[in-house]
């Protein structure tokens, strides 16, 4: 069996890699893009994170995968958030941009609009509100994840809502 | 106004463009081939660094101590300021009976002339001057023995150098410990 075949079969829990992979490469792929706004810082988060899968080969609850790799995801890119080097070269600039599908472009300014608020929110914030509103988890699975009490990420969620309609409504305004 | 909510659907719309695809699945694969060397890696290069570091801190430590002893090089020895008078306990050279003086190379002189001992006192505080260079100490050491038996070394590297804070040199010390 080559090294590759033998890799891609690799899994944790009743999942392959191949199918985690399939199922959720592009959520931590998003996810990451929306915290650090680079695509390639990105990819390399997602690369990051699959390849801790691959070596580490985690034993995970079954439902529990998507949890564990964008936990991952997330404390890879709050390493990199605070890292001097990436506030300054690459965060310090407005490099959020979309990718529409080609028959929607020009069609979707609420949408665009929506997620660059989103990538504009301050980490805490931005963290709870891609699990809660983009990737659907509880604010008790929320507080497990990131290690915090549940009603800190209920005042999360009410502070960065806010946050989102005052930012939104300023871009109706305009 | 698109509330919160609407997250989801505006992501899939939004970052449509953005999904892992198979290059990106290629390149996590081909990364975890090497997982070997990338763990050791994160293992072993701060060690490595911190050997470098101590490694450098010896290198100038050795470096130092071959120009510029940084403590006497025998119990009982003190590093003395040739000009300033005063050697590193603070007594000045005013205050040193010297009762013998001995250099290593040159075989022992012993002084028991008072007037020749002030002779040295005075070339001591004020002929010694600053080397142009620094000369690595060869290990030579002018002994003055007080009169309470004290005794008070004075690094020197020839030909008349006196190695305590600077070098520094002594154009008729050696005539005289000669006579």
């Amino acid at each position: 069996m080559s090294l590759q075949t033998e890799m891609s079969g690799s899994s944790s829990g009743s999942l392959s890699f191949d199918q985690l992979y399939e199922l959720y490469a592009t959520d931590v792929l998003r996810v990451s893009y929306y915290y650090l706004g680079n695509r390639e810082m990105a990819e390399d988060v997602t690369q990051d994170v699959f390849v801790k899968l691959i070596t580490n080969n985690p034993v995970l609850e079954e439902g529990r995968e998507k949890a564990w790799l964008l936990k991952v995801a997330l404390n890879r890119c709050r390493d990199l958030w605070r890292s001097s080097w990436i506030k300054k070269v690459v965060l310090g600039h407005p490099g959020f941009e979309c990718f529409p599908a080609p028959d929607e472009i020009g069609q979707m300014a609420d949408q665009q609009s929506l997620a660059e608020a989103v990538n504009r929110l301050k980490p805490e914030f931005k963290e709870v509100v891609l699990l809660f509103y983009y990737q659907g988890f509880n604010v008790t699975e929320i507080a497990d994840m990131l290690q915090i009490a549940e009603g800190t990420v209920s005042s999360r969620l009410s502070r960065a809502r806010d946050k989102l309609q005052k930012e939104l409504k300023g871009d109706d305004q305009q | 106004m698109i509330q919160p909510e609407e997250l989801r659907s505006a992501t899939d719309k939004a970052l449509y463009g953005l999904t892992a695809d198979e290059s990106l699945k290629q390149r996590i694969l081909l990364k975890a081939s090497q997982p070997t060397e990338t763990r050791r890696d994160s293992v072993f290069r701060p060690v490595m660094k911190l050997c470098a570091v101590v490694g450098v801190l010896l290198l100038m430590v050795v470096a130092l101590n071959s120009v510029r002893p940084l403590s006497p090089s025998t119990p009982g020895e003190m590093n003395v300021f040739a000009a300033g008078g005063k050697d590193t306990a603070g007594t000045p050279f005013s205050q040193i009976d010297i009762k013998k003086v001995a250099g290593i190379s040159i075989g022992s002189v012993d002084y028991q002339d008072e007037a020749r001992c002030a002779e040295m006192i005075r070339m001591l505080q004020s002929e010694s001057k600053e080397a142009d260079v620094e000369i690595p100490d060869n290990g030579e050491r002018i002994v003055i023995r007080m009169e309470d038996g004290k005794e008070y070394a004075f690094c020197i590297n020839e030909p008349y150098v006196f190695n305590d804070e600077k070098c520094w040199t002594c154009s008729g010390l050696f005539t005289l410990l000669q006579k």
